[in-house]
């Protein structure tokens, strides 16, 4: 009897796991290197997601394969060339930035996987090409949220806008803030530049104050918004300044700029106190209590976003490991549940999401405002 | 003589057969990395001519291959895809003009380098040693900054993408083979060893009756054509390039690779290209879950070959192979 049992057991254990397969996404990322700040911090955010969604509709499991870019153009060409011929993964969450997922693009094309990019904005990486999409808005959006938000809760009727010209990022937003909010009546009084690696913004912040504008627009990463508060205080200079999601590292900025931080606003893709759906607070709450109350940083959100449309594409299909219907039914999302909001995915690969507007206040984000497209 | 060309033309084949099998038969990755590979040699046996061979402490490369990359990439793209991404600013009508098929924009890329490192000469070569490193740093960093700011020729900082991919395994095997040879046929001709003189005492060069600075001048013009092209094939093989790629990083990169295969030796360059760049490939499992831990650790890979290159490096003070060339060792042995 006992051996029966037990034979009984071992064959359903067997027939089981032949029956749920193990289904592999790919995700690329800089884990080492110069932005592995933000790599780690959307790791999180992918690793909560499949905690909570580990399998598919049909038991399927989902096994997650990490692998390393450093940042490096090489180096991601290398990772997703690995991915898809010696993991052989069905889609892939990745390059983070732009700059790496304009490598990945024509690859995963020529491959026909579908990848979801978490944060590239950049409106280039999707053009012409149905297997890539990604889980953010575009640079473009950004700008014009700015826009709109110092034109309509701002009220202000003149701006300066900095540009950092060593990124993309920034010129992208700049670029874009400046034709729209032109059009809305705002007038720019002057742009200026910096670049990466800036120390001393004094000359900059003199001709700000000359000028004396109702808002001073700065789409620029962290370390270099940091100093410009800080010495902007030191001068005396109280202007309300917006940023993008550059400056979304708040422990770089906070711990720099320190109080000089505070009233700084900036456009965003999430913030926590303003969870739009019943996955964002459980997800808002299972991340406080997996990395020790830390806030949920939004690349975290848009990590995990990537990682449920995925899934939601695979449930779709009635054999997950399909690369074509999961590409096809990645562009069909429609108001899928997400972390960042309810999300779709045209054709063109790039979903329509609204933006917060968080304003900084004692090292932490305060939800402002949201701004629909 | 013509044995020579005998034997010359029956390793080029055997490699381009071996390379197109492997285009054929092996995955995509290993393919990739084949490539890459490749395109470090091209930039490695080329910079160690003037580094190693002429012994002009340089640091140089990462403005060269900027420019090949840079040249290539906008000769590549047509008027309609230039208009298209050019953001920051409108592109000039000279880079809109300017158009060509895939070998003449890599020859281009090549003779272009030449040039500005023919007008570089004048400049570096004033000076030695440790000081014409800092100039040429800085000229490294010049062309870093003139991809950056100059938006109406090279888009900025938004770099260029959708640059047709048309450097596959062969065409890089190509040039690799072409670079080897000629770099080859300079170290052993009259030129090679005027360009030793020069690295083992200049001033007694000089004595001789080496005309120093047309030596040096040789060696730089050579050195910056074949990094030219490997960036140009670099810009076709990943598609998109930005300024951020060529920092002082591509150069630092390369100078571990010549120092680890052996100053002044072509196969010893060869060697370190191998073991840096697919090295850091194949240890891509200390990354990954283990037999000892179920997480991954990623940036292991970068410890545990940081740890080989310093042992290499205290175990063989000179590189690998030193100044020697892998078949002078196979000689003595037999």
């Amino acid at each position: 009897m006992k051996k029966t049992i037990l034979t009984l057991g071992i064959s359903a254990l067997i027939s089981t796991n032949l029956l749920a397969k193990d289904i592999k996404i790919g995700v690329v990322m800089p884990l080492t290197g110069a932005i592995a700040g933000y790599g780690q911090m959307t790791k999180k955010g992918i690793d909560l997601a499949h905690e909570m969604q580990p399998t598919l509709n049909n038991k399927d499991k989902i096994v997650l394969v990490y692998v390393d870019n450093a940042g490096d153009k090489a180096q991601t060409a290398n990772a997703v060339n690995r991915l898809i011929s010696k993991d052989k993964v069905v889609a892939i969450i990745g390059a983070l930035t732009s700059s790496n997922s304009l490598v990945v693009a024509p690859i995963i094309k020529k491959y026909h996987t579908p990848t979801v990019a978490p944060v590239a904005t950049n409106k280039r990486v999707t053009y012409a090409n149905p297997y890539m999409n990604r889980a953010c808005f575009i640079d473009p959006f950004q700008g014009k949220v700015a826009a709109k938000f110092a034109v309509d809760n701002l009220h202000a009727k003149t701006a300066v806008v900095i540009i950092d010209k060593s990124q993309a990022y920034s010129a992208g937003l700049a670029k874009n803030f400046i034709k729209d909010y032109k059009k809305r009546g705002g007038k720019v009084l002057k742009v200026l530049f910096i670049t990466s690696g800036d120390k001393d913004f004094k000359a900059i912040l003199s001709s700000i104050k000359a000028a004396n504008p109702d808002i001073v627009y700065a789409p620029l990463y962290a370390p270099e918004m940091a100093l410009i508060l800080k010495q902007a205080k030191t001068l005396g200079i109280h202007k309300q300044f917006l940023a993008g999601d550059g400056v979304s590292d708040l422990k770089t900025l906070t711990g720099v700029a320190k109080d000089a931080s505070n009233n700084l606003m900036y456009s965003d893709h999430f913030n926590e106190a303003a969870a739009p759906t019943k996955l964002s607070k459980q997800f808002v709450a299972k991340y406080h209590q997996k990395y020790n109350n830390e806030q949920v940083p939004s690349f975290a959100a848009n990590g995990a976003d990537s990682y449920f449309i995925i899934v939601n594409a695979m449930n779709k299909c009635k054999n997950p490991a399909d690369k074509e219907c999961v590409a096809k039914n990645i562009t069909k999302t429609k108001k899928l549940e997400g972390v960042t909001g309810y999300i779709t995915i045209p054709k063109s690969g790039n979903p329509t999401k609204s933006a917060v507007i968080n304003q900084v206040q004692d090292s932490k984000a305060v939800y402002k405002a949201t701004v629909n497209p | 003589m013509s044995k020579y060309f005998i034997r010359l033309a029956l390793i080029s084949a055997a490699v381009m057969i071996l390379l197109y099998i492997s285009m054929q038969y092996l995955d995509s990755y290993t393919v990739m990395i084949l490539e890459n590979l490749g395109i470090f040699i091209i930039l490695a046996v080329s910079y160690n001519l003037i580094n190693g061979v002429t012994g002009q402490f340089s640091l140089e490369p990462n403005g060269f291959v900027a420019i090949g990359a840079y040249v290539t990439a906008l000769l590549l793209l047509d008027k309609n895809a230039k208009l298209d991404q050019f953001m920051l600013s409108d592109p000039s009508d000279f880079i809109l003009a300017i158009h060509s098929s895939f070998v003449p924009a890599l020859l281009i890329s090549g003779i272009v380098a030449s040039l500005v490192a023919f007008m570089l000469a004048f400049a570096v070569f004033r000076v030695r040693g440790d000081y014409l490193a800092i100039v040429t740093l800085g000229f490294g960093f010049i062309i870093r900054i003139f991809a950056v700011n100059q938006s109406e020729y090279t888009n900025g900082s938004m770099g260029l993408s959708g640059i047709s991919n048309e450097a596959n395994l062969m065409w890089i095997g190509v040039f690799v083979l072409i670079s080897i040879t000629v770099v080859l046929n300079i170290v052993y001709s009259k030129f090679g060893r005027a360009m030793k003189a020069i690295r083992d005492d200049e001033d007694a060069a000089e004595a001789i009756g080496v005309d120093v600075f047309k030596i040096k001048t040789y060696a730089f013009m050579t050195s910056a054509f074949f990094e030219g092209v490997g960036g140009g094939l670099m810009a076709s093989l990943l598609t998109t390039i930005s300024p951020e790629q060529f920092s002082f990083m591509l150069t630092f990169e390369l100078l571990i690779i010549i120092v680890l295969g052996g100053l002044g030796s072509i196969s010893g360059s060869i060697l370190g290209t191998i073991i840096v760049i697919a090295g850091m490939e194949w240890l891509r499992f200390l990354d990954e879950p283990n037999f000892f831990s179920d997480t991954a650790h990623p940036g292991l890979r970068m410890v545990v070959f940081s740890v080989i290159l310093i042992l290499i490096m205290l175990f063989a003070r000179k590189g690998i192979l030193g100044n020697k060339e892998l078949w002078d060792i196979v000689k003595v042995k037999k």
